[in-house]
């Protein structure tokens, strides 16, 4: 197996963007949800 | 693990292509800033295309000091000899990128004496000189620079034009034009597909046809050139750099995957023009840039692999940059191979900033509602 490590490398690649997509849609809806929160924050000190 | 040097070094190369690739496909900015004044015959008009440009612009330039660091920091020999000597060209590029910006921002605050057409015309000489030059600068990654490199890594420039005798080879000169007329033909599908007002995207179908047709000759001197002239190569034992002929053919017929890349992503793009032109799809832009982006990282990525020479030289033939001379150290490059992890977060954001902003059409109502805009 002279090129195991470069496979392993290369392979991990699918991987590795998979994570980061996971980890920006997280974040996004975390901040989504975080305005909505301020919002109804603002609401209810109007109230 | 345990990765060799010589695979981190292709490695690199390989990373340094996909960003290029990606930088000559965001080059429709740069496309569109040339036909302002072709599809647009009102300032409203012109208005709603720089707007519709203003929003991906800084993209462009993110990824084109993204596409410069990785290069330069993954080769640094490259960067001492092609910055330092190629000096003009590579300074004609930077303030070609200057007055973009400058453009951008200057071009509707109150006051401004120089009026809107001169940023309108900064923004024409960055869509056509400095791509222009860009492709120029690529271009010499196949036929050579005028340097020589001595055994402490010093280098010296040759000619005393540094760099600008590169405009007198015609295949950089092809190499410069097909760059610039594939980022119009470019721009005017990225305006198809973000813009919704009919005066505008009427006129695109024209601009289109014509540009495509000046860029296809281009396209395919530039590819026979590559394929059928004599190319530098050298040796994997005793690192004596040597010509070959039709050496990028030979290339291609031992490793025939990157081929068969190379002609998905030409065919990719021919059939983004074509539904275009004869199948009034707006969505032509998704063809022409994923074409774009595989033709142009197989065209970066021959220079690196199968022994060749990513930059040659012309004035000492011994000297020619390979990626096993000029890359970093392999504690540099493993160093930075680990952070390159950390890319596609980076695209994730650029992808979901994107599509928040492509959300709904551009319209002249819309851009004239925002108190923001270029």
């Amino acid at each position: 197996m002279q090129y195991l490590n470069e496979i392993l490398w290369y392979i991990s690649w699918p991987l590795i963007i998979i994570i980061s997509v996971k980890f920006v849609q997280l974040n996004l809806t975390h901040y989504t949800k975080m305005e909505r929160l301020e919002e109804l924050e603002t609401l209810q000190e109007k109230n | 693990m345990d990765i060799s040097l010589l695979d981190l070094q292709i490695y690199w190369w390989l990373l340094v292509s996909i960003i290029g690739a990606l930088f000559v496909f965001m080059t429709f900015v740069q496309g569109g800033q040339t036909l302002l004044y072709t599809l647009a015959k009102t300032e409203d008009e012109r208005d709603l295309l720089v707007n519709t440009l203003g929003r991906k612009w800084e993209l462009t330039f993110t990824a084109l000091v993204m596409f410069g660091g990785a290069l330069f920091a993954a080769f640094p020999l490259f960067y001492a000899v092609s910055f330092g000597g190629a000096y003009y060209v590579w300074m004609a590029i930077l303030f070609c990128f200057i007055i973009q910006a400058v453009a951008y921002e200057y071009r509707k605050k109150p006051d401004n004496f120089y009026g809107e057409r001169f940023y309108e015309i900064l923004l024409y000489i960055n869509g056509s000189l400095g791509i222009f030059l860009i492709g120029v600068a690529l271009g010499t990654l196949f036929s050579g620079g005028n340097f020589t490199v001595n055994d402490m890594h010093l280098s010296m420039w040759t000619k005393p034009t540094y760099g600008l005798e590169a405009l007198l080879n015609p295949f950089n000169l092809a190499f410069g034009f097909m760059l610039v007329f594939l980022s119009r033909v470019q721009g005017a599908l990225y305006f198809l597909n973000a813009i919704d007002e009919e005066s505008i995207t009427n006129r695109v179908k024209n601009v289109v046809k014509r540009n495509f047709l000046i860029f296809l000759p281009l396209f395919l001197y530039v590819v026979a050139t590559i394929l059928f002239s004599k190319g530098y190569v050298y040796n994997s034992a005793t690192k004596i750099v040597s010509m070959e002929s039709m050496k990028f053919l030979h290339l291609f017929l031992d490793l025939p995957l990157l081929l068969v890349l190379l002609l998905i992503g030409v065919v990719t793009l021919l059939w983004g023009i074509y539904i275009a032109l004869f199948k009034d799809s707006r969505k032509a832009i998704f063809f022409t840039g994923l074409g774009t982006v595989l033709s142009v990282t197989i065209v970066m990525l021959i220079l690196g692999v199968h022994n060749s020479v990513f930059y040659p030289s012309l004035a000492d033939m011994q000297s020619s940059l390979t990626i096993e001379n000029a890359s970093g150290s392999y504690y540099t490059l493993s160093v930075m191979a680990v952070v390159s992890l950390l890319v596609p977060i980076v695209l994730g954001y650029i992808f979901a900033v994107w599509r928040s902003m492509d959300k709904t059409k551009l319209t002249i109502d819309e851009i004239k509602a925002d108190p923001h805009h270029y």
